[in-house]
């Protein structure tokens, strides 16, 4: 999805490509954000001086800047999921002490919901990007959303982890 | 869900029928309208425990997935009158166009698959409460993304 979007991006602003390479993502900012807020709050801290390296805020410049610091987050989820699945690995390997007897496998369970929030994710961010359709903000409005979920997703993981 | 909140509020009616402990949408309404977006949720539930105490966690928790789920059904009402203009566009470019059922039906697959999987990790008698407080949460943060393309219009 994040390639897709920068290709398009690349393909609409041409002369932009050098941007998209220019594009800065404080990722420390962004580390720093997530170990102390909710991600949710730290969603855009990593480019805040992105556009100025751009050459100033401008639709084009704010676009390149959304789409570099996508991947961050992208991973940031990957990373708390690959920490939910070693936790659910760890309850099926003990499930007498979780839940109630019988229980489905954890493992199964948490890849059966993160597949069908990618689904909801697809649907709800094609929804909003249409919304702004044949204009300069239709992708904008695509990158804004796929990464608030992004952020929302990995709150919810967080959360539901750090219970027990 | 109405038979479970009747249910529960016959085992725990004495301790929640006091008018002060109720379940109170006044509180939520004046949080959303201050801007307090995300920052709502769970402000009724929360309310109405300390009110109730912490045996009424299912049915607080379940009053304000009410609350939600409600104002989902608002914003989609709002938002069904431009569908037909959105769709018939995105037929045209020839592209894929979810229509707010398709979204409907994800989010309900994607809410039941987390809440599930959450629930499944408490025992007993918790299992209700955490599933009820995970549909609320959920829902709500839907509730606030509709509310939110209801403001694009």
């Amino acid at each position: 999805m994040t390639f897709r979007l920068t290709l398009a991006l690349a393909a609409c602003f041409a002369p932009g490509i050098a941007l998209a390479e220019a594009a800065p993502v404080d990722t420390d900012r962004l580390g720093a954000c997530v170990s102390m807020s909710l991600a949710r709050d730290c969603v855009g801290t990593g480019i805040e001086e992105c556009p100025a390296a751009l050459g100033g805020y401008s639709t084009v410049s704010h676009g390149f800047c959304l789409a570099a610091e996508m991947p961050w987050w992208e991973a940031h989820l990957d990373a708390v999921y690959t920490a939910g699945l070693a936790r659910s690995r760890l309850i099926d390997a003990d499930s007498a002490n979780f839940g109630t007897p019988g229980r489905p496998s954890d493992v199964e369970a948490l890849q059966v919901m993160q597949q069908a929030w990618v689904a909801f994710r697809d649907a709800a961010c094609g929804y909003e990007e249409l919304q702004w359709w044949g204009g300069s903000g239709s992708g904008i409005a695509s990158m804004e959303c796929i990464t608030a979920m992004t952020a929302d997703q990995i709150d919810r993981l967080q959360y539901f982890l750090s219970e027990e | 869900m109405i038979r479970c909140a009747l249910l529960c509020f016959g085992v725990i009616g004495p301790v929640f029928a006091d008018d002060m402990h109720a379940f109170r949408v006044d509180l939520l309404d004046a949080c959303l309208a201050a801007g307090g977006d995300a920052q709502c949720i769970g402000v009724g539930a929360t309310a109405c425990l300390q009110g109730a105490g912490s045996g009424a966690a299912g049915i607080c928790l379940g009053e304000e997935n009410t609350y939600w789920t409600s104002r989902i059904a608002v914003a989609e009402d709002a938002l069904r009158i431009r569908q037909d203009e959105v769709l018939g566009r995105a037929a045209q470019r020839g592209i894929p166009a979810p229509s707010l059922d398709e979204i409907a039906r994800s989010f309900a697959t994607y809410r039941d698959a987390a809440c599930t999987w959450r629930a499944a990790q408490w025992p007993g008698m918790h299992t209700g409460p955490e599933e009820m407080d995970c549909l609320m949460r959920l829902t709500a943060q839907h509730a606030l993304w509709l509310d939110a393309r209801v403001g694009d219009l």
